[in-house]
């Protein structure tokens, strides 16, 4: 894909902007633990598999390369394009791997550990553990309670909306607290001929993100953890309600969801004829003009059950594992992955992607206003999801799951798609 | 009178019909070809379906130089060329001596190279897979040692993949030509090989020109393979090279459809310099009494 880089704006540096620091769930540290300076010896080879392939991802891929060459690591890049390397996962990693390979936090990575296709580095994290917080180290675990993950980026998911947009509508986002709040938004748009809620689920995945946060307002974060790990059955009366909280917003979203990847949706907030889009924070990616950008915000999903408040959010971490192939590398790749968990890591990577949000909690908090947006709205959270795909069993989100949302959003019956949804998950084989 | 004017009106209408079906066809290859000349801005401004204020040849430029799309078209040169070559030969061989001698298995086996063909790949890839991980090559081909993540092996699978087709087509085509050319090679004296080279390759031409063109198409736009028997960026076909150019969240429409205009660009050439040939390959035997 191409950067837009028409007006010196790139989508990545927008993405990545934002939150650094994640001081969001940090306390502070002990000190330094950096293993960057402990690799002394030149060019210790470690290969590593890339999915970061947009043109200002490999940009990041080259700083940080960079800066471990200067920490005396002699880093073989393997760059694959992002949704081949996804679908690509499987046999790539029983294949001959790479030493270290770009990966997600969550279930996604738990499945891939429990699969014993990747390397335990609970030795990398007694050195590096000081500089990440308690979120950051549970998320970084597997089901065995064994460290498999070094967390590097992160972004959120939230309502983005442009400020103008909401001006003229006489709408104060900070007053959205309550789905009633909410949906009151959505009718004083709707009257004056604007569609309240930009919504694409062409591709399938789009819409999960509504449906994470709809399920955890109203159920609770910890059944939308065991809804998703399938330790609840989609049967559940709970999930219906799901459902139907969701199908209050029907009227007030466009009606060609499935016409409409994410990217067309968000065109509809740029171009003013939507107010809203609850997306990740690469929203901003299509914003080329810096005008248009600084128009940009975010706020948190309302709140449905008093009980859950808006203490959960997603917000899903990419970072690093290591193959089970990187035992014949091993020193080495634990060497680079202490690297990547390093400061050492994030300021090389923070140089050419300022806006970026790192998960190393000894990074400073970034300048940019819609990045200190999504720090804030993290920090103010107990809870992070992941993001469906990254939380439930790779061969559920899809195609199962994202088909069934699709049948929802065309109108389908809301418990024949569940008793579906709980059929299929049975019928897949034991993880 | 009568039979002429409604033949003349059914040439009318037959004209309409492949008028609005060439329609059909050619519309999205002229909005491809339109959309990549558009700058992302200028839809991002005025809509996808407007007509366009601006128009240059930057996404090309970007697709070729900045995506590095060269790269990609050598590496599916490099698999394509010798498996197109390897295919035929191996093919012709084996119709040859199915269609020219006879003996028990003979139809029999050109049933076992055909029957090959039935089978999708979509089965057959996780043995394929595994059968990779376990071939050893030396390291000068692959520092791993193994078949898996090889231009080598790509260019076998899609030799494997292709002979049995290619075997059918040239047979068939074998049967077309005279007996007697071969029996008068045989008391000239050729030999087997003599028989083969100098006498049947030659007549095979045609038909290994327009089958040599379906290969090349074939084997060009082949994704599923790559995608399974490599894991190194680097050396992934153009049809890679097009999935970089999609993002991982955001995706340049305008910027894949030049990178889908430079991708076609070689098999139509490959087309029209064969093109002769391919027309003579499709149509010599149909009108063998």
């Amino acid at each position: 894909m191409s950067e837009i880089m028409e007006d010196g704006v790139s989508r990545r540096s927008v993405l990545k902007g934002s939150i650094a620091g994640a001081g969001a769930l940090a306390t502070t540290g002990i000190l330094g633990a950096g293993t960057a300076t402990e690799a002394h010896a030149a060019g210790k080879k470690v290969s590593v598999g890339s999915n970061q392939s947009d043109p200002a991802a490999k940009k990041n891929d080259a700083a940080w390369v960079a800066a471990a060459k200067k920490a005396g690591f002699d880093v073989k890049l393997n760059t694959v394009d992002h949704n081949t390397f996804q679908n690509q996962i499987s046999s790539y990693l029983q294949g001959t791997p790479d030493d270290v390979f770009t990966w997600f936090a969550g279930y996604r990575m738990q499945f891939f550990a429990s699969k014993k296709l990747a390397t335990p580095i609970d030795d990398v994290w007694a050195k590096i553990g000081s500089q990440f917080t308690a979120g950051y180290k549970n998320a970084s675990k597997g089901l065995d309670g064994k460290y498999y993950f070094v967390p590097t980026t992160w972004y959120p998911w939230a309502i983005m909306y442009r400020k103008s947009v909401f001006a003229a509508a006489g709408v104060d986002p900070k007053t959205i607290v309550t789905w009633a709040d909410f949906l009151n938004a959505c009718k004083t748009f709707k009257a004056k001929g604007i569609t309240p809620i930009a919504l694409g689920d062409k591709g399938g995945w789009e819409a999960m993100g509504t449906f994470d946060f709809i399920n955890f307002r109203t159920n609770g974060f910890k059944f939308h953890m065991d809804l998703t790990a399938g330790r609840v059955k989609w049967t559940d009366p709970r999930v219906q309600k799901t459902f139907n909280n969701w199908k209050t917003m029907f009227p007030y979203q466009n009606t060609d969801t499935l016409d409409l990847d994410w990217n067309a949706a968000a065109q509809l907030v740029l171009q003013k004829t939507a107010a809203m889009q609850v997306m990740g924070a690469f929203h901003a990616s299509i914003y080329t003009d810096p005008a248009d950008l600084a128009d940009l915000a975010l706020f948190p999903f309302p709140e449905i059950e008093k009980a859950n408040g808006r203490e959960a959010v997603e917000a899903p971490i990419d970072g690093y594992m290591l193959s089970k192939g990187a035992t014949k590398n091993a020193a080495n790749a634990k060497g680079l992955a202490g690297f990547i968990g390093s400061t050492g890591y994030a300021d090389a990577v923070l140089k050419v992607a300022p806006t970026a949000l790192f998960a190393n909690s000894k990074m400073p908090k970034p300048e940019n206003a819609f990045a200190r947006q999504q720090v804030e709205l993290v920090q103010s959270c107990k809870y992070i999801a992941q993001f469906f795909d990254r939380d439930s069993r790779p061969d559920f989100a899809s195609p199962i799951f994202s088909n069934a949302i699709q049948k929802f959003l065309g109108g389908g019956d809301s418990v024949a798609i569940a008793a579906d949804l709980q059929k299929q998950w049975d019928a897949l084989p034991s993880a | 009178m009568v039979t002429g004017k409604s033949s003349k009106v059914g040439a009318r209408i037959a004209a309409t019909i492949l008028f609005v079906f060439s329609l059909v066809w050619l519309f999205p290859i002229f909005w491809t070809l339109l959309q990549s000349l558009r700058p992302y801005g200028d839809v991002l401004k005025h809509g996808s379906v407007s007509w366009p204020q601006h128009l240059n040849l930057q996404n090309y430029w970007t697709a070729l130089v900045q995506s590095e799309m060269w790269k990609f078209f050598i590496n599916s040169v490099e698999v394509a060329v010798p498996a197109v070559f390897i295919t035929l030969f191996l093919a012709s061989m084996v119709a040859f001596v199915v269609s020219r001698y006879s003996f028990k298995f003979n139809i029999a086996l050109l049933m076992i190279f055909t029957a090959g063909n039935l089978l999708p790949p979509q089965l057959i890839f996780i043995p394929i897979f595994r059968l990779y991980l376990n071939i050893w090559v030396p390291g000068w081909i692959n520092e791993n040692n193994v078949l898996y993540d090889t231009q080598l092996g790509l260019v076998l699978i899609n030799v494997a993949v292709q002979v049995g087709f290619a075997t059918f087509v040239l047979s068939n085509y074998l049967k077309t030509i005279p007996k007697e050319i071969s029996e008068s090679a045989l008391v000239d004296g050729a030999s087997v090989w003599q028989h083969y080279y100098r006498v049947m390759l030659p007549l095979l031409r045609p038909a290994l020109a327009s089958l040599g063109v379906l290969m090349t198409t074939w084997i060009y736009n082949d994704f599923f393979w790559s995608v399974v028997l490599l894991k190194t960026g680097a050396k992934r076909p153009i049809t890679a090279a097009l999935s970089n150019l999609q993002g991982e969240f955001f995706t340049d429409y305008n910027l894949l459809a030049a990178g889908a205009v430079l991708a076609f660009i070689p098999t139509l050439v490959v087309f029209f310099t064969l093109r002769k040939q391919f027309v003579a390959g499709l149509t010599i035997g149909s009108t063998k009494g």
